[in-house]
């Protein structure tokens, strides 16, 4: 036998790699979900303020860093982290489960996918978090593993040696340690609409009530945080300190160049999603004002790119500072966005005839 | 859990952090995960009244981070020598078998957490003859040594999908639980434990499929072989309840967070709370009936199996009028 693969794997390409992945391991499992519907099941939107002034970074996050684990809780699936204790058995592990037609979704060290270090500037490299790819297959004769990545549409292959390292290596926070969450194929999940409420509820938290998330401002406080705080960095840092906190959020904008507008096109086409699946008119406003957020996330990269190759023209710091005022106005509509969100929560959620189940 | 959260400046209840981590179980514990299956029958198994996922649920309602520390011996034994450094606990999840006689004559299966201190003979060059033990601190009430050599050698003997002994580390959040913040975990933790219960099955969730199918099995075959099989896994089940947790299933423990969350959720659960401690004093009355009686007829197993069929029927029903009520 010179592959164990699988020939089903239907993948679909797409911006957050995590929710490419679990999309992809879950609709093989039989339930169907896109990258978006994993995103906004995830409770993927977020926003984080990362200040750390004493070294004089700063950083923000736009996705939840718990989606993992909010996938599984609000879906109900059954999914535990399986650790091993040396590199022979996970590979082990990852081969029985391909011969009996499981497709496995794992993390890996960034730094081994070419086009994420060459998209990432050199210095802020340690910021990029694990990269999540699908397993498929397994080449006997060349000894490498066939993996789908999110950006790409074909399937491609990385050596054993290559791929253990990868999934064994790296700095604190890149580091997978062979870590495996295995999706079986009991896959009954909860029904779509509690799934949908608790995704909501967990977003419209972390947005207003969580002030702070491990060394993150969260949510609104977060907002308010950075919006007081940018227009001062012209005087809290050096040129070479600024230029590089400007690169390290346009990074976070995109997710290392894989997603536009902040996640929050995933958010809007979600919320829109949800809104037909259970007929509601005031999520489709909600999934409106994200859609605005992500238009005026993308002016705002834009204009970070500008800032980068001259950081000190007219207007950018101090009282009248654009950069306040861009960040303010997504502020704006992401906070209509919630509370339409949290109107919705204190009316019955289903409020038409559901038009199709996934 | 709720001590180890307490060292991290999170102060909940033990009933608090139950509910919050979606625990109210019935399932099957395998008691020797390593024995192939094939040849397994229900007295290879005990029953488990605790959420295997509950550590999952519980941070996320917190929103908390748990990083795994474990991978070898060494980083293992690091991250125990680590906190007995820093004079704390680490929090171990015990999910395979412990044999101590402490506790127990035999070998049994466990799921849930405990606090492990290494003690102060511990010594790095000699680890194979190591005389060192840990202290393994599993609620208010039990509390047993280990030697750590034994410990270990089951920690490596780990395979596949199963392993004895999880290290987590808990990063908490710097919230301030206001009661605001608190109502909203709560209402998804109990959303989330409705629907875990509901769509049990015979191994997994609210109990009532697993004791419908004990109870079938046992009407259908009228052999003494497969009477004293059940005796010896509720003997097994309820032995080991009533050394960790006591004798009700941790029904009380649920009644106790829901009690204590009264105030904040504004909802009646009145009922709710009085179906759940009949479940308890139900599990209380089976396992008293089964650790203190030698004969145990087959038509007594029967009524045992539907009264706690019953009574886990009705609570579920009552948990799902509230779940109605704040979903």
């Amino acid at each position: 036998m010179n592959e164990s693969k699988i020939i089903n794997y239907r993948h679909t390409p797409g911006g957050n790699c995590f929710s490419v992945a679990w999309s992809g391991i879950i609709s093989h499992a039989g339930k169907k979900l896109s990258e978006c519907d994993v995103f906004g099941l995830s409770g993927g939107l977020f926003f984080g303020f990362f200040a750390i002034s004493a070294l004089k970074q700063f950083n923000i996050s736009l996705n939840s860093p718990n989606m993992l684990q909010s996938l599984f809780t609000n879906l109900g699936l059954s999914v535990k982290p399986i650790y091993f204790p040396d590199d022979e058995s996970a590979h082990e592990f990852l081969i029985n489960k391909l011969e009996a037609d499981f497709p496995v979704a794992v993390e890996l060290n960034p730094n081994f996918f070419e086009y994420l270090v060459r998209q990432t500037p050199e210095e802020i490299i340690s910021d990029l978090p694990p990269h999540w790819v699908v397993i498929i297959g397994f080449n006997h004769q060349r000894n490498s593993y066939i993996i789908f990545d999110n950006r790409q549409f074909n399937e491609i292959e990385i050596p054993l040696s290559k791929f253990q390292l990868a999934r064994n290596s790296g700095a604190y926070a890149q580091n997978p340690r062979n870590a495996v969450y295995f999706l079986n194929s009991e896959t009954e999940t909860f029904p779509f609409e509690v799934s949908v409420k608790l995704s909501l509820s967990q977003v419209i938290q972390m947005f207003k009530q969580v002030k702070k998330y491990a060394a993150v401002y969260a949510g609104s406080y977060g907002y308010e945080k950075i919006i007081r705080q940018i227009k001062l960095w012209n005087l809290m840092l050096n040129e070479e300190q600024l230029i590089e906190n400007i690169k390290r959020i346009r990074m976070s904008i995109t997710g290392a160049g894989g997603v536009k507008g902040g996640y929050r096109m995933l958010y809007f086409r979600y919320l829109e999603d949800i809104a037909n699946v259970l007929g509601n008119e005031l999520l489709l406003e909600a999934a409106d004002c994200f859609r605005n957020a992500a238009k005026n996330w993308v002016l705002f990269y834009d204009y970070l790119s500008e800032l980068e190759k001259s950081p000190y023209g007219k207007n950018i710091w101090g009282e009248n500072s654009i950069l306040s005022h861009n960040l303010n106005a997504i502020y704006n509509h992401e906070l209509n966005g919630i509370e339409l969100m949290e109107k919705c929560m204190s009316e019955k959620l289903v409020s038409g005839k559901i038009r199709y189940n996934i | 859990m709720s001590k180890y959260l307490a060292l991290k400046n999170i102060h909940l209840t033990e009933s608090q952090v139950f509910i919050l981590g979606s625990s109210l179980w019935i399932g099957l514990q395998d008691i020797d995960p390593l024995r192939n299956a094939a040849f397994k029958d229900i007295s290879d198994f005990s029953l488990n009244p605790l959420n295997p996922l509950s550590l999952e649920y519980l941070t996320n309602s917190l929103l908390i981070y748990i990083k795994v520390m474990y991978k070898n011996r060494e980083q293992l034994l690091g991250t125990l020598i680590r906190d007995r450094n820093d004079n704390k606990p680490a929090l171990v999840k015990l999910s395979g078998i412990i044999n101590d006689k402490n506790i127990s004559d035999g070998e049994f299966g466990i799921n849930g957490f405990a606090l492990a201190t290494l003690d102060s003979k511990y010594r790095e060059e000699n680890i194979e003859k190591s005389e060192a033990t840990l202290h393994i601190e599993y609620g208010e009430s039990v509390k047993f040594d280990v030697p750590l050599i034994s410990f270990l050698n089951k920690t490596l003997k780990a395979k596949k999908d199963f392993f004895n002994v999880r290290w987590v580390r808990i990063v908490p959040s710097e919230q301030n639980l206001t009661d605001k913040m608190q109502k909203g975990e709560v209402k998804i933790a109990l959303i989330r434990q409705y629907y875990l219960l509901a769509r049990s099955d015979n191994k997994n969730g609210s109990g009532i499929a697993l004791l419908k199918e004990l109870n079938d099995k046992l009407k259908k075959d009228n052999n003494q072989e497969l009477l004293n099989k059940h005796l010896r896994f509720l003997r097994h089940s309820f032995k080991i309840q009533a050394l960790l947790n006591g004798d009700g299933m941790n029904r009380n423990v649920f009644v106790k967070g829901l009690l204590e969350y009264d105030r904040i959720l504004e909802v009646n659960l009145k009922s709710v709370i009085d179906k759940y401690n009949s479940c308890y004093r139900e599990w209380c009355s089976a396992s008293n009936m089964v650790l203190n009686n030698n004969n145990i007829s087959r038509n007594e197993l029967k009524d045992m199996y539907e009264t706690l069929y019953c009574s886990e029927f009705l609570a579920l029903n009552e948990l799902h009028k509230i779940v109605s009520k704040l979903i």
